[in-house]
């Protein structure tokens, strides 16, 4: 995918590319989320196999960003999901320990 | 005691150092590649940048980093000296949705869907026929005061809409009576704003505002040119009309009993410090700089296709800078949406604005009584359903009683559904405590409750405004201006 320059018109190439990610690296959650908060520029298709991920961007037709900046922007979205998949696993347990304290005398929690 | 004993020797910092730190629940938002606000659940916030955020998350960040202290005093991370982290956590948590519990506050009453005006924005079909066939009754009102007090809440608005509301003056006088007569029993924080264009602004209403202290809200939407441009009556004379209303209930009532609001629309955007300057001439002191909203003659009219999200945010940053440039040069002047978020953000309360709760506030901070008795879930509803759509139709008070309307599955699904901690994306959002959830916008603009986020026009709008605000509080000047705004 790229840039066609015809007569000083810059028409973005919308063609369909690929990304192979490794399922150790990132996990199918994040893949999801990463690629549901582009949906205004890019719909994807997501498969796996054994320990890889595949993305299959296809850019949406009011699209104007080129390929490499929508990789570049997938990537950071991979990261940051990824980030906060682990601050969820790391505080899985005090958020209910959290939570419970915080309605303990409510009548919403059974004792 | 002496006083060496009040300080902890080096090696106590040393054993924290190796013992680390237990990291708290959070959420982050990207500002700019290099910038991050991390969030808690109880609406605290760190600015980071991105490699401290990897630090903090990785269990790395050591005590003599600069935002150690921040982040533990603001609960991102305890370590073995946070004895209380977990109480004061609870404890602010269970402040911030305390307002949940109060349940319904806001009620919204539609006393007529007559209206002397024709405005293009107009979110309800409004009525031109003088006659009573759209006014409330007050075998209805009776119903519907009623229904407000079968509420738990401590605090009862009644605001009064239309259409114009004082078109049917004798009703508002019936609620107010039977409201104050059921109140000598209930004792609750009775209010009362009557929300009006102010055409019909006489003596009589004046002398019943001051008796009863109603507080009243209008719309101005500018300088006379845009807002009879936005507002037309048949004498365009409209922008007369409300400033000699605003200048009546001011002297009458007292300046702190009347605010107005404004409507953006594409003539507007290009007029700004012309709007502000409006309010300033007027003495007034708050303004809510407002998108147009997706219903009734805005669709009609294509008003709403008129400008986008991006030229809106502009609009809106713009009004901000020259706002706050107004109060730093001795005018007080509060932006209402700003003020909204900043309470949210600086202080452990939320001001219940239906707009930017979760689960949204429908039903369970506001709900619209319309003239004709049937019960809706916000105003946002009956507008809806003045286009045809009763999908947020609570029920009629006629047929109805309060355990019916606040159980019906329409409203107990909505609210279910508009949780932001469970919808894709804002659950992992780190602006979330700032924002909520607008189920009527979404069904109406996506044709699902939940929305799609990253193609949302709410979304987009209060990520925008929220960043900005954060940007702000980062400038001295503008935050001591942003902190008088706090409700």
């Amino acid at each position: 995918m790229g840039f066609i320059h015809m007569n000083d018109v810059i028409i973005t190439d919308r063609s369909p590319f690929e990304l192979e990610l490794s399922l150790e690296v990132y996990s199918l959650e994040t893949c999801k989320k990463a690629c549901y908060a582009l949906m205004e520029f890019v719909s994807c298709k997501i498969s796996t196999s054994s320990d890889k991920l595949l993305i299959e961007v296809h850019p949406t037709p009011d699209c104007t960003k080129g390929e490499e900046e929508l990789k570049a922007l997938l990537f950071d979205e991979l990261l940051d999901y990824s980030l906060r998949e682990t601050i969820a696993e790391k505080t899985d347990s005090i958020r209910t320990l959290i939570l419970s304290n915080a309605f303990s005398k409510s009548k919403l929690v059974d004792s | 005691m002496g006083l060496s004993n009040k300080f902890k020797d080096l090696e106590s910092y040393s054993e924290v150092l190796s013992d680390g730190y237990q990291l708290l629940p959070f959420a982050f938002h990207k500002i700019s590649p290099d910038k991050y606000i991390a969030t808690n659940i109880v609406g605290e916030y760190l600015t980071v940048s991105r490699d401290t955020l990897k630090l903090l998350v990785n269990g790395t960040l050591l005590p003599s980093h600069p935002i150690y202290n921040d982040a533990k005093s603001k609960h991102f991370i305890m370590d073995r000296d946070s004895d209380t982290a977990l109480d004061l956590l609870a404890l602010k948590y269970r402040t911030k949705q305390h307002p949940i519990s109060e349940f319904t506050g806001l009620h919204i009453f539609v006393v007529s869907l007559r209206c002397d005006y024709t405005c293009k924005y107009c979110q309800v079909s409004r009525k031109m026929e003088d006659v009573d066939k759209f006014d409330m009754s007050e075998e209805t009102a009776r119903k519907a005061v009623a229904l407000a007090f079968e509420s738990p809440s401590k605090s009862i608005k009644i605001e009064f809409q239309g259409g114009e509301p004082l078109l049917n003056f004798p009703i508002i006088k019936f609620i107010v009576s039977e409201s104050l007569t059921l109140n000598i029993k209930e004792n609750r924080v009775l209010q009362f704003v009557i929300t009006s264009n102010l055409t019909f602004l006489s003596e009589e209403v004046l002398a019943f505002c001051k008796l009863h202290n109603i507080y009243i809200s209008t719309s101005l939407d500018g300088p006379e040119s845009i807002h009879n441009k936005n507002r037309p009556r048949p004498n365009k004379d409209g922008y007369q009309k409300t400033i000699d209303g605003i200048r009546a209930v001011q002297s009458e009532l007292g300046k702190d009993r009347i605010a107005a609001l404004m409507t953006t629309t594409s003539e507007s955007l290009s007029n700004l410090e012309g709007i502000v300057d409006e309010y300033v001439q007027n003495d007034l002191h708050a303004i809510f700089l407002r998108p147009l909203s997706p219903y009734g003659f805005a669709i009609k009219t294509k008003q709403v296709e008129k400008y986008n999200v991006d030229k809106w945010s502009n609009f809106f940053k713009q009004g901000l800078e020259y706002i706050i440039k107004l109060n730093r040069a001795g005018y007080f002047l509060r932006e209402q949406y700003t003020s909204i978020i900043l309470t949210k953000i600086l202080t452990p309360t939320d001001p219940k604005y239906v707009d930017l709760q979760s689960p949204s506030g429908i039903g369970i901070s506001a709900v619209v009584y319309n003239y004709d008795g049937d019960v809706y879930a916000s105003d946002e509803a009956r507008m809806l359903k003045e286009m045809g759509d009763e999908k947020f139709k609570l029920g009629n008070v006629h047929t109805d009683d309060y355990i019916e309307l606040f159980s019906s599955d329409i409203l107990l699904d909505t609210l279910e559904e508009s949780i932001a901690e469970s919808a894709p994306m804002c659950s992992d959002c780190g602006l979330i405590t700032y924002c909520g959830s607008d189920p009527v916008y979404h069904y109406a603009t996506q044709g699902d409750v939940v929305g799609k986020k990253p193609l949302s026009f709410y979304c987009k709008k209060n990520t925008s405004i929220i960043e900005h605000i954060f940007e702000l509080l980062e400038d001295p000047g503008s935050r001591k201006v942003l902190e008088s705004w706090v409700l």
